[in-house]
């Protein structure tokens, strides 16, 4: 399966996203952060005993350069976003994953249908590079969004 | 003998006023400063001086007066006549013809006194090509040139900044991903 979209209630979205990244194991990984900073993100995954050192941070929420090995962009350039994503999907060699933590986030700074062509590129970009992808989103938030992007991924789950 | 001696004194004068008249060769043309080069099209001004006419009262005089080329070919001409007293001035014009060659070119004067006696004169000018002035032009296009990359930059600046932006980020992805030896 190479794209999962998670719908989860939102108390329930951390241990989901912990669970995934856990999953991969080794496997090099991009984390797409809409939620938390890369920071308390990295906490959370250190408590829970995963290693972060094959993952990288894109980090949406903290808008000032914490470390060097994260990039910061705004929620509101999904253009950057998704040059972001292209950049590090080209540069990974081999099978890796790319969570986006939480999609409906990405409703409060740009409209429905941008992101809706956000999500269809990333998985279009998946499905090329050899990516899992899987996307979380709370439950209770964006269900129009929802509606219009089930149909992208292989899997839908909580829906 | 005085008698005679008054008429010989008086035809010495009256022989004197008319030797001065008919050699009034004080016959000058002038062509002023601004149109010594002249477009070919254009009117060339001159001024035409007579001196020296004497106290023999109002002459009638005719006055021809042409261009002429190198060739002695002539390419404008014009003729009046006037009556003038003791001397005169007067400035007249002449257009070029539209199709005259570049080059050095005559104007002269023809005095008639009417009694067959005449004074000529003369002076050049040159006929010259429209001076391009190419420095005007260069600057002109460089501000021209200027101005299009302005207006150019203005509308592409958004598209220009984001791809920066998105190269930035790419070099950024790719030193991370170096620095992490993955």
């Amino acid at each position: 399966m190479a794209s999962l979209l998670i719908i989860t209630p939102v108390e329930k979205l951390q241990e989901k996203a912990n669970y995934i990244v856990k999953s991969f194991r080794d496997m090099p990984g991009i984390y797409v952060s809409l939620n938390k900073t890369q920071k308390s993100i990295e906490e959370i995954f250190k408590k829970s005993g995963i290693g972060t050192k094959k993952l990288f941070f894109i980090d949406c929420v903290a808008s000032k350069k914490t470390s060097d090995d994260v990039l910061h962009i705004a929620p509101d350039r999904l253009d950057l976003l998704n040059s972001a994503v292209g950049g590090f999907i080209k540069n990974i060699r081999g099978k890796k994953f790319l969570v986006i933590d939480a999609l409906s986030t990405l409703l409060i700074y740009n409209n429905g249908n941008s992101v809706a062509k956000f999500v269809k590129k990333m998985i279009e970009y998946s499905s090329e590079n050899d990516v899992q992808i899987v996307a979380l989103s709370p439950k209770t938030k964006g269900e129009e969004l929802l509606n219009k992007i089930f149909n992208f991924f292989d899997k839908v789950e909580g829906r | 003998m005085n008698k005679l001696f008054l008429y010989l004194i008086v035809a010495f004068i009256f022989l004197m006023q008319i030797a001065s008249v008919q050699g009034a060769s004080n016959l000058e043309v002038t062509v002023h400063d601004n149109y010594k080069e002249v477009l070919a099209g254009n009117d060339i001004w001159f001024t035409i001086k007579i001196a020296n006419l004497g106290n023999v009262g109002k002459v009638d005089i005719s006055l021809n007066y042409w261009i002429s080329d190198i060739d002695n070919s002539i390419i404008a001409e014009n003729k009046e006549t006037m009556a003038v007293q003791t001397q005169a001035s007067f400035v007249r014009t002449f257009n070029i013809p539209k199709d005259a060659k570049i080059g050095k070119y005559k104007l002269n004067i023809k005095m008639d006194y009417g009694d067959g006696e005449e004074v000529v004169a003369d002076t050049s000018f040159n006929v010259v090509e429209k001076q391009i002035n190419k420095q005007m032009y260069y600057i002109i296009a460089i501000v021209i040139i200027f101005i299009l990359i302005l207006i150019i930059f203005i509308f592409s600046y958004k598209k220009l900044r984001v791809l920066f932006e998105k190269l930035q980020i790419k070099i950024r992805v790719g030193k991370i991903i170096k620095e992490r030896k993955l």
